[in-house]
């Protein structure tokens, strides 16, 4: 039972997935700006936007972009802190990933070994990865996943597909749960610290039991679909209207790709 | 594994999308009737699960941790058609909900972890079974994996947004999961055997009968498609490639030339010291010769009788 | 006419367990069964066959005296699992609800009252938009039965539709399915608890560890065969103990009937 033992360190991770989830359902909820875009706007709209922002080859308008998105969280209130983190995180993975790049690029000398082109090309990446991340932040913490999941709906994608992806959300924290439980009651069960063979034997049986379980699950939800007319995907739609903050939205990203486009 | 946006150029991820969407319609098909009854919910469920899987922490030596991947196991239990469905699920879910691989990305990160990962394990354990049912499991893991990197890392490779040449990624990408396949290998042998164990009924050889004929035409159409449209993809690469600003500050600056020198010093981890690029690009002409075969292969698979929903 | 007819049904689960063996049985439309089991016996099974949920390994099961297959009744047959949050999937309570109508394409406007109506029947209107797996035990159990009422089947199969409710909610449930029965409405119940029986059947089919009925019959005659009932592992009702115990012939199944002959004193 020492302290640093992975396996049990499983729950943890667990438990963090499920409360970020958590998190961006309650800002999902929030009175804010993106909040009351409808979700197809918002969702075609964070895709041009995406789109856009990976076309961009120098650093201005990335940072721009990034600049944009930061202040669209601001104003649907999205929680400072986490979204710093979720932006943040992979922009300085990309810095670590290509900065042998700014040495590389051959060019007049910028600092040391370091190259004008070379800074630019690892700038402009890094906040490429950046806006782009921040923008589908944006998209995710301000959309409740069954209103994504009416977009696509509503963008026809195949209806069994939607089917799917519901029922995958629906379950995560169900087994998330399950999967802490059967993690903490191995846990509870071992009267001594496991060697890493015993580890390992203890996580394939976990696996296994778990993965059968949810294929046992799995039938049992399918058999009570199927009880209920089966999983035709039909749903009754509940219309969203289009408003003031739509059109505001929209303007953005019209504004957004225009200049984008002109400029490169 | 996860690709963000931003790392790949547009038409690598338009390609990898419709390559992506081409490959479920296929496997949306071949289990349709299957996916309309109560599979929905089983492959949504399954998928929830193997997300779950993900986030169990494996100890290695040196006191880090690895996570298991799942796509070749999920093959094993379900086939490939309904496993490559649940797989993506597990994708789209990670980069919808959590923001894990970006949205235009999405389609490459299906090829990778959902459509090669899935296909290449089973054909691979197909493949070797009759041999050794052990190893058969531990190949079809490690194969996975390490397959579903490679596409990855020739995604990344090819797209000029990332300076790094293919073969560069190709060796990173390729050596650093080939070790991770090593961990995914053993622990999917172990869940394996435990199912073999618990419910011999789930992993129980179903071999049905294979029509040589059959699949010497489908293999050599697959084949033969590839390679008529091989230009085609050529062609349309060269063109959109051509309005890339980054191939002419990366050819002006020779950039590709360079950047292998540097990368194993930076990133010790991840490098193989010493090798040469011209070998990853070795290497990726084989891999894509392998998934060529593989692809060929599993097309004139018979599909795996149907399992009576329990 | 009858509901549902089984002849020679059989199940095997995959790894070998046989949970029902040759097993006929004829519900009449707008009878009250109850299939009474111990733990394990195959009541779960035998409701989800008689559903046509599960493909038997042999047997055939027929609805309505029609040929068609269950799947074509989905409108008229519901069943509820013994476990409500399977038959829960969806984002809400209120989209559960929704379910079973919008599969069958009934309209929009007479779903949403049917819903409204249900929510207040089975008190789940301030559960409406929460997720189905935030709810408390009982509360599922009532949402995944008013699920099940939403497209106003004909015959229902109920899986324990009372464990884990509190009494008050016992008491919503059981009117709910004695007000279906009234309409026409056939009701079969399955449950561990005898106790339970003689408040929602008239007949009860018993079931033993193997899967087979071992009796079936009306309610009083089965509920009072203390014999049969131990053989099979069931405890009889609490009342019948008691009043068998006391040495009573006949003894009430249910507390109004108790309370009366007390009152009476014909018990004695
Ligand atoms: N998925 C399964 N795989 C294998 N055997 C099973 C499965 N489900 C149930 N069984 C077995 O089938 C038999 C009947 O199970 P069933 O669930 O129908 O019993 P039950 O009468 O509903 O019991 P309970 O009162 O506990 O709900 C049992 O012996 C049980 O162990
Ligand atoms: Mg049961």
């Amino acid at each position: 039972m020492s302290p640093v033992d992975p396996v049990s360190r499983s729950a943890g991770t667990l438990t963090d997935r499920a409360r970020g989830l958590l998190r961006d359902e309650r800002v999902a909820e929030r009175p804010g700006w993106l909040q009351a875009v409808h979700p197809v706007v918002k969702l075609l709209g964070v895709f041009a936007l995406i789109v856009v922002t990976v076309t961009f080859d120098a650093p201005g308008p990335p940072a721009a972009m990034l600049a944009v998105t930061l202040v669209l969280a601001g104003l649907s209130r999205l929680p400072p802190k986490a979204h710093a983190l979720r932006t943040g995180v992979p922009m300085a993975v990309s810095l670590v990933i290509v900065a042998p790049q700014a040495v590389v690029f051959s060019g007049s000398a910028l600092a040391g070994p370091i190259t004008v082109p070379g800074a630019s090309y690892v700038a402009t990446f890094v906040l490429r990865v950046g806006a782009s991340v921040s923008l589908l932040g944006l998209l995710l913490s301000t959309t409740r996943f069954a209103s994504l999941l009416g977009a696509l709906r509503s963008l026809r994608v195949p209806r069994t597909a939607v089917t799917m992806l519901a029922i995958t959300y629906r379950y995560l924290l169900v087994v998330f749960e399950e999967l802490s439980r059967l993690v903490l009651a191995r846990r509870s069960r071992r009267l001594r610290s496991a060697t890493l063979r015993e580890s390992w034997r203890e996580a394939g049986a976990l696996l296994g039991t778990f993965l059968l379980r949810a294929l046992d699950r799995g039938e049992r939800v399918g058999r009570a679909a199927r009880s209920r007319g089966g999983t035709t995907g039909r749903t009754y739609v509940r219309r969203q209207a289009i408003g003031v903050a739509d059109a505001a939205f929209a303007s953005v990203v019209f504004a957004a790709v225009a200049a984008g486009v002109l400029l490169t | 594994m996860h690709i963000l946006d931003g790392y790949l150029d547009l038409w690598v991820a338009a390609v990898a999308a419709l390559t992506s969407i081409a490959v479920l319609a296929f496997a949306a098909r071949r289990s349709a009737g299957e996916l309309d009854g109560p599979r929905a919910p089983l492959l949504g469920v399954t998928a929830a699960a193997i997300f779950a899987a993900q986030m169990l922490n494996l100890p290695i030596p040196g006191g880090t941790s690895v996570h298991f991947v799942g796509g070749a196991f999920a093959a094993i239990l379900l086939g490939p058609h309904l496993a490559a469905l649940a797989m993506t699920a597990v994708v789209a879910v990670q980069a919808l909900v959590f923001g894990d691989g970006g949205i235009v990305v999405l389609g490459g990160n299906v090829l990778s972890m959902a459509i090669v990962e899935v296909y290449v394990g089973y054909a691979i354990f197909r493949v070797l079974r009759p041999y050794h049912e052990r190893v058969a499991v531990v190949a079809a893991a490690w194969t996975g994996i390490t397959l579903a990197a490679l596409t990855s890392a020739v995604m990344l490779g090819v797209s000029q947004a990332f300076a790094y040449d293919v073969g560069t990624v190709l060796s990173i990408m390729g050596g650093w999961h080939g070790l991770l396949g090593v961990a995914e290998g053993a622990i999917t042998l172990l869940a394996y055997e435990f199912v073999r164990e618990t419910r011999p009924d789930l992993v129980a050889d179903r071999t049905s009968t294979i029509d040589r004929r059959r699949l010497f035409r489908r293999g050599s159409a697959v084949v033969g498609g590839l390679v008529v449209l091989s230009p085609a993809f050529a062609w349309a690469a060269g063109r959109v490639g051509y309005t890339e600003p980054l191939e002419h500050a990366a050819e002006a600056t020779g950039a590709t030339a360079h950047a292998v020198t540097t990368l194993p010093g930076i990133l010790p981890d991840y490098g193989i010291p010493g090798v040469d690029p011209y070998v990853g690009t070795l290497v990726s002409g084989v891999v894509g010769a392998a998934l060529v075969l593989a692809i060929g292969w599993l097309a004139g698979r018979p599909l795996d009788p149907d399992r009576e929903p329990r | 006419m009858n509901a549902l007819a089984a002849r020679d049904l059989s199940f095997a689960y995959p790894d070998g367990t046989t949970a029902i063996e040759g097993l006929d049985l004829t519900i009449e439309a707008g009878e009250r069964v109850a299939i009474l089991g111990p733990n394990g016996a195959g009541k779960s099974t035998l409701l989800s066959l008689l559903a046509g949920l599960r493909e038997p390994a042999g047997g055939e099961m027929s609805y309505f005296e029609t040929d068609d297959p269950a799947d074509e009744l989905r409108d008229r047959i519901a069943h509820c699992p013994q476990a409500p949050a399977d038959y829960l999937f969806n984002a809400t309570v209120r989209e559960d609800l929704e379910y079973g109508p919008a599969q069958l394409g009934i309209d929009r406007r007479e779903a949403a009252d049917r819903v409204d109506a249900l929510a207040a029947e089975f008190k789940l209107e301030s559960l409406l938009e929460k997720p189905p797996f935030r709810l408390s035990g009982g509360e599922q159990r009532r949402a995944a039965l008013a699920a099940a009422l939403a497209v106003e089947p004909d015959l229902l199969l109920l899986d324990e539709p009372v464990a884990d409710v509190d009494a008050g909610h016992r008491e919503t449930i059981l009117d709910a399915l004695d007000a279906r029965n009234e309409d026409g409405t056939t009701i079969v119940v399955s449950t561990p608890d005898a106790d339970l029986v003689a408040h929602v059947a008239d007949r009860v089919v018993l079931l033993d560890h193997e899967g087979s009925i071992v009796r079936d019959g009306p309610v009083r005659a089965v509920l009072t065969d203390d014999e049969l009932l131990g053989e099979v592992g069931v405890s009889p009702p609490q009342l019948v103990e008691a009043f068998q115990r006391a040495g009573v012939e006949d003894p009430p199944l249910t507390v109004e009937e108790a309370v009366e002959r007390l009152r009476d004193g014909s018990h004695c």
